[in-house]
């Protein structure tokens, strides 16, 4: 396990160490092979505990809680110079709320011993995360070797790039709350560096931004740390679900339902990662950074951080009204961002604004916290990093070879690109339709939101799922049928072949056909919830269909159907020479310019932006009254 | 066990061979009442079949392969949902496997790269758009009514749906013309405006495909109608069976489609989004809120 | 007769083409589908996509602006197709004869199989020329399909 973390980022070093490009091309396709092949141990270990306490280093033993603190420290100073050097003052103010806390928790706090659980864990959650990180990690690994073939400041790129990839495994097993905080604002420094690769205003702009929003939501995480050390007397989280609570002294003018209190900052931290509404501007500025970036930390794996922590804490908040209230805010942030998506015509925006819209869903099922609910999740958080990362690849193909990122230039991108212009429509059918993994994902999702035991405020959730998930089949419907917009006397040229960025491509494409054939295999083995929630969600598994009590559905049989439906017209289907003809254009045989509808009067961000971000500060500011009430 | 076999497969599959042949006869005699009613003979009832053959024998003008790929893709996925419904499979399934053959007929649209494909394909998502909420939530509350997504627990509740979900009903009345084509929302074919929409680059033995998906699509929306009242009515003494009154939901579903699109002219995009919307959501908030309020859910 | 050429009788799908002229005999075609002369008894539906369509009406004299149009939209109309010349303009050039500007009578740019005199032209004889396209239709399939299978005997 511990070449999941530590490996990479020594690989991370030696590349950037290492002059010239053939060489580093090497390193990095050995640090990926190397993932991949950890993680596959990792999963066929099965799920354990591991305590380590300090690592042994010729001989030494160096504990590693102190390097921890250590390094937490220098992370925060480097924030606050790089605050300093761009007069980002937001950063600057942030890092001083937070090393507060920090300070005051590391030297000031009366901390009880804790003995008997593991620093790190591997239970099955874990280990499906760390499949994704690590399996997309290598793919992405590949394909920014060919995508940053010609840029500049390479070896930095490789090397934030391996270290985030360590520090992502890390924080996928680390039970101790605060080596999640060390590790999650580690990922803050990742992103913020590799945002603003280019160097130029627009990217040392949207770093900044990404910078103070999720530096709001380290504050909020250690503020809740330090809540919960008090309240529990211990910061493992395996530990708390068995530990009764109290309220720390200085806290005890509420009521004492605020026990929920730190479990609501660590979910608004979880927010702003995740960049739901009204954080969601970072993410959307981030789009300016490479794009392997953007499929890597800002699709499948950063921006999984905010969940996973949801989904962690999902258990100790069963029935509370903190939890309707985070189920309320992830639907919102569904629907609305769905909507937005709607009006933009940058590939890259319309995939952020969708990716926002699918972690609300995430969201949004762990605050409806039934067994159900969290299945759906799970299952929504593997499925929908395939896919997008996938799609977020097919379009930075696209940028570099074709330079443009607008959806209204890659209209009939089949003849010019054939292999990734039809990835791309396999890509944006599967996260939409039938029998594929978003969708049953999506289908659990509703069959959880119409299983409420009481009537409350999770009944508006129904409106944000049906409404969120009919206007993502807009947007998809719309760009797929864009790129297959052919002209009928069009010849395709044969493209050049780029392979190491069309390998991982390839590989992902096979790779959503694959996951959607196992998932009953994937639910009945690597989705195990704890026991407070009564089902198991392989007993949702019956024979090669999911069964629930209130409904059931075979996704292996209707992938062979639909595979069916398309290809046996594919095959079938032959278009003689003779009878192509030119299309309608009331007989002038003129070729349209197509376009439009896009509704950006209506919908458009600077409309809708100027709503949706106060009610979104409003709903944070109700998160956190929920959770005294 | 051999005659229940029998009985929950075999009727099904006969629904399905003869449901294009009902949906075919049913659009022949609303062509015909048409007529009637413009003071005019018509044509015969028979004369979706003769249009379907008279397709089928004609040769093939094409314009590139996708879209007849996902026309093709759109049949079979039509006959797909309507073989869940009838077999009695997940509601939601169902309902979100229609919605994916719009969705192929919209990237069918879009494939052809003609204007007027464009503009149909986009108008077809607009009245998706429309119609997909109002008709999920109304899958909602049937959930909620019997309790499971699964079509055989509406044959098995207790009472028949429509005296819990009347306004529902309502509600999908109102949306059938936008899946039926028909005034005053057939705003995708809109064919003085926009030439047949998504359909326009068709011809020949893909043409009857997509004339013949017709015939089964408003068997499936009819059906779905139907479902509103499958149980027995015992009334003076003898007893109407379910599927009679099953048959006649249908017959007035079908009615009702004919007098709005003889009695109604096209509306615009927004204009339909608006009143479906505003309609629909106000007549399935009084219907959840009844349910709430009578105490008829089921967690 | 078979199935599919009774079919083929029934349903005759017309596109309505006006290429210059007058309109008087456009206008006489559109009072063929009102009540009082009723096309559709006999399955005409007037779309106005070529590929859609076995009849093609043609009206007035080709105009010179018109001419690839007409021959694209001819091109578009799937196999077997009837064109019908109505009204004399169509036919014969009518009273522009003589004239710049147009081609003369369609029959100069398109294979025309039934013309259909008048000025105006009358919706019952409109309706005539109609119902004597019906079997040119079927005598065309029968063509084709010969053609075909000649080819395909005389390539083996």
């Amino acid at each position: 396990m511990l070449l999941m973390t530590i490996v990479p980022a020594l690989f991370g070093v030696v590349c950037y160490l290492v002059p010239g490009y053939e060489i580093k091309k090497y390193v990095v396709i050995l640090c990926a092979i190397v993932l991949t092949v950890a993680s596959l141990l990792v999963l066929s270990g099965g799920s354990q505990q591991l305590t380590v306490e300090s690592i042994g280093l010729a001989g030494l033993s160096v504990p590693l809680s102190p390097i921890i603190l250590v390094l937490d420290y220098l992370l925060l100073l480097a924030f606050l110079w790089y605050g300093i050097k761009d007069k980002e003052y937001k950063a600057v103010l942030l890092v001083i709320l937070q090393l507060i806390p920090l300070t005051y928790f590391e030297f000031f706090m009366p901390k009880a011993a804790h003995a008997g659980a593991g620093t790190f864990v591997l239970d099955q959650l874990a280990i499906v995360m760390c499949l994704i990180v690590s399996i997309i990690g290598s793919l992405i690994l590949i394909y920014s070797i060919g995508y940053m073939k010609e840029e500049k400041h390479v070896s930095s790129f490789f090397l934030v790039m391996m270290v985030f990839l360590g520090d992502m495994n890390a924080l996928m097993f680390a039970n101790d709350l605060v080596w999640l905080f060390f590790f999650w604002e580690v990922t803050t420094l990742c992103s913020f560096l590799l945002i603003r690769h280019y160097r130029d205003d627009v990217s040392i702009e949207a770093s900044d931004r990404a910078l103070w929003m999720n530096l709001l939501g380290g504050v909020a995480l250690i503020c809740g740390i330090v809540l919960i050390e008090s309240s529990y007397g211990t910061t493992f989280l395996s530990e708390l679900a068995n530990l009764k609570a109290g309220l720390p002294g200085f806290l005890s003018f509420l009521p004492a339902a605020a026990v929920a209190l730190p479990f609501a900052l660590l979910a608004f931290g979880a927010f702003t990662k995740s960049a739901l509404i009204p954080f969601n501007s970072w993410l959307t500025g981030a789009m300016v950074a490479p794009t392997p970036v953007s499929a890597l930390l800002h699709s499948s794996t950063m921006v999984n951080a905010g969940v996973y922590l949801l989904i962690r804490l999902a258990p100790l908040i069963i029935g509370t009204f903190l939890s309707t209230m985070i189920a309320v805010i992830g639907g919102f942030s569904f629907m609305f961002c769905a909507l937005l998506a709607l009006s933009q015509t940058d590939s890259k925006r319309i995939l952020a604004y969708s990716t926002i819209s699918y972690l609300g869903l995430i969201a949004m099922c762990t605050g409806i916290n039934t067994g159900l609910a969290l299945t759906a999740a799970v299952a929504l958080l593997v499925f929908h990093a395939v896919s997008k990362g996938l799609l977020f690849l097919c379009v930075g193909e696209v940028q570099h070879d074709t330079g443009a990122r607008d959806i209204e230039s890659m209209e009939g991108l089949v003849t010019r690109m054939p292999l990734v212009a039809y990835i791309m429509v396999i890509g944006l059918i599967s996260l939409m339709a039938p029998p594929f993994g978003v969708f049953v994902g999506k289908w659990l999702a509703f069959q959880s939101v119409s299983t409420f035991t009481s009537i409350s405020l999770s009944l508006i959730d129904i409106f944000f799922i049906i409404f969120g998930s009919i206007f993502s089949v807009f947007y998809y419907s719309r760009w797929a049928g864009k790129l297959l917009a052919t002209k009928p006397f069009s010849e395709g040229k044969p493209a050049h072949h780029e392979w190491y960025m069309e390998l991982p491509l390839i590989v992902l494409v096979l790779g959503v056909f694959v996951t959607v054939a196992l998932t009953t295999f994937f639910f009945s083995n690597l989705i195990n919830l704890p026991p407070v929630y009564g089902t198991e969600p392989s007993k949702l598994v019956m024979g090669w269909s999911i069964q629930s009590a209130i409904g059931g559905f075979s996704p292996l049989g209707f992938l062979v159907i639909f595979l069916i439906i398309i290809l046996v017209p594919v095959l079938v289907i032959r278009v003689p020479k003779t009878a192509v003809t030119h299309t309608y254009a009331c007989g002038t045989g003129e070729e349209p310019e197509l376009g439009g509808g896009y509704f950006q009067s209506m919908i458009g961000e600077s409309v809708l932006l100027k709503y949706l971000d106060p009610i979104g500060i409003l709903l944070m500011v109700a998160l956190l009254v929920a959770a005294v009430i | 066990m051999a005659d229940n076999m029998l009985v929950t497969y075999g009727v099904p599959l006969v629904l399905l061979i003869l449901s294009p042949f009902i949906g075919g006869i049913l659009i022949g005699i609303d062509r015909k009442v048409t007529a009637r009613l413009q003071n005019r003979a018509g044509p015969p009832i028979v004369q979706p079949f003769y249009d379907v053959l008279k397709l089928f024998g004609k040769e093939d003008k094409i314009v590139n392969k996708t879209y007849l790929v996902f026309g093709s893709a759109y049949f079979l996925t039509v006959i797909l949902s309507l073989g869940l419904l009838l077999f009695r499979y997940d509601l939601l399934i169902t309902t979100f496997t229609f919605g994916l053959s719009f969705i192929f007929l919209v990237l069918a649209g879009y494939s052809t790269r003609s204007q007027f494909g464009y503009v149909g394909a986009t108008r077809e998502l607009m009245q998706m758009l429309t119609y997909e909420p109002i008709l999920l939530f109304t899958v909602f509350l049937v959930r909620l009514v019997t309790g499971s997504f699964e079509i055989n627990s509406i044959y098995n509740a207790a009472q028949p749906l429509l005296f819990a979900l009347p306004l529902a009903l309502l509600a999908i009345f109102v949306i059938l013309p936008i899946k039926a084509r028909k005034s005053p929302f057939d705003i995708a074919e809109a064919h003085q405006e926009i030439a047949q929409g998504p359909e326009t680059e068709y011809s020949g033995k893909f043409l009857g495909l997509l004339y013949l998906t017709h015939f089964f699509e408003l068997f499936f929306i009819l059906w779905f109608v139907g479902l509103f009242y499958v149980k027995d009515l015992p009334v003076a003494g003898f007893v109407i069976p379910g599927i009679a009154m099953q048959v006649l939901l249908m017959l007035i579903a079908y009615v009702f489609l004919i007098v709005v699109d003889n009695a109604t002219a096209r509306l615009r995009v927004d204009q339909m989004l608006k009143q479906v919307f505003i309609l629909g959501m106000i007549l399935l908030i009084l219907n959840l809120a009844y349910i709430i309020v009578t105490g008829r859910w089921i967690a | 007769m078979s199935l599919t050429e009774l079919a083929r009788k029934k349903s005759p799908w017309v596109i309505h083409v006006g290429s210059g002229g007058c309109n008087g005999c456009d206008l006489e075609i559109l009072a063929c589908l009102t009540p009082r002369y009723d096309a559709s008894r006999f399955g005409v539906v007037s779309t106005g996509n070529p590929k859609h369509a076995d009849i093609m009406l043609v009206v007035g004299p080709v105009t010179l602006k018109y001419k690839e149009i007409i021959k694209n939209l001819y091109d578009q109309m799937p196999d077997p197709k009837v064109v019908i010349a109505v009204g004399t303009c169509a036919s014969t050039g009518g009273i522009y004869q003589g004239c710049y500007g147009h081609c003369g009578s369609v029959d100069r740019v398109l294979p025309v199989d039934v013309y259909v005199p008048g000025c105006n032209v009358r919706p019952e004889a409109v309706i005539d020329g109609l119902v004597l396209a019906l079997d040119i239709l079927n005598e065309k399939e029968r063509k084709i399909l010969e053609d075909k299978r000649s080819k395909a005997k005389g390539a083996a």
